[in-house]
């Protein structure tokens, strides 16, 4: 098996735990089927080739909600940290071409003179951008903002879901007022 | 109508010898199930196993990553036992419903 062949069953692995991390899974749970399907994802492209063994598993959402019922009491910290990064990484990115584009326009207006530009990105509040040409060179400095850093955390906090600890602690006592009654 | 009775079949499978996921799959296409999926089996099999029908061990393999090899337990071979009676029974009824396929009609 090479290399690419590798990648895609372990493609399909870390897709089928994404969905199992979404329902919630646990992680001891998560890994024991991660472990099966990686040696039964090994037998299957023995015998016929990563792409077919990958292509006869069909749908890994489908795969992962057949396998556990959701857990719709756990926090899911991981599937939650994932997501939120992807988000920060996704608004960096847009940000950064943003960035790009007024830089040209600093360049631009300076035109090859000794000066200096400084402004923000309106879209992105909290960032800061600089373009400085003189005698030594051309300096640019960027500062993003924190745009990403919210969208990450509001990203985080949607997909984890952390308010179900809360919940799960507050029943047992809401729970004892009822009985008292 | 093959995921209803995908479990039942597994269990008999494994009523027979232990085994794992992907002989299952194979096993399973050669008695006549071709199309059957392997993103089917396996969930399959996880539920079984959570709902304590079968057990299981890791056995190392040359092949590759340690295979996890399914067993019945004693609860799988009860609903075993309570599968296969409730299949036949609903087979006779069925069949008193259904006509003959005209394939087996017309044969001599």
């Amino acid at each position: 098996m090479n290399v690419l062949d590798r990648a895609r069953l372990e493609t399909a692995v870390q897709r089928y735990d994404w969905w199992l991390a979404l329902r919630g899974a646990p992680g001891r749970r998560r890994r024991e089927l991660r472990r099966e399907l990686r040696a039964n994802l090994a037998d299957a492209a023995a015998a016929a080739g990563s792409r077919t063994a990958v292509r006869a598993l069909g749908s890994t959402r489908t795969m992962a909600a057949e396998a556990l019922p959701e857990d719709r009491t756990g926090v899911r910290w991981s599937a939650g940290l994932s997501a939120g990064a992807a988000a920060v990484g996704v608004v960096l990115l847009v940000e950064f071409w943003t960035a790009l584009g007024w830089l040209d326009g600093a360049g631009a207006a300076v035109a090859g003179r000794a000066g200096r530009a400084e402004g923000s990105l309106s879209l992105f509040p909290g960032s800061r951008l600089e373009y400085v040409e003189d005698a030594s060179g051309l300096s640019l400095s960027f500062q993003p903002g924190w745009l990403a850093l919210l969208a990450g955390l509001l990203v985080l906090l949607a997909v984890a879901r952390p308010w179900r600890a809360l919940r799960g602690r507050i029943q047992p006592s809401g729970r004892a007022g009822v009985a008292r009654l | 109508m093959l995921k209803g009775v995908l479990p039942l079949l597994l269990l008999q499978l494994l009523d027979e010898r232990e085994d794992y996921g992907y002989s299952l799959v194979v096993r399973l296409h050669e008695l006549g199930f071709p199309d059957l999926a392997e993103g089917t089996v396996y969930p399959a099999l996880s539920r079984l196993e959570a709902g304590g029908a079968l057990g299981s061990r890791l056995v190392r393999s040359s092949a590759g990553p340690a295979r996890k090899y399914y067993a019945l337990t004693p609860t799988g071979h009860d609903e075993l036992v309570r599968g296969l009676d409730a299949w036949h029974a609903l087979l006779s009824s069925v069949t008193r419903v259904l006509p003959v396929p005209h394939s087996a009609r017309s044969a001599p």
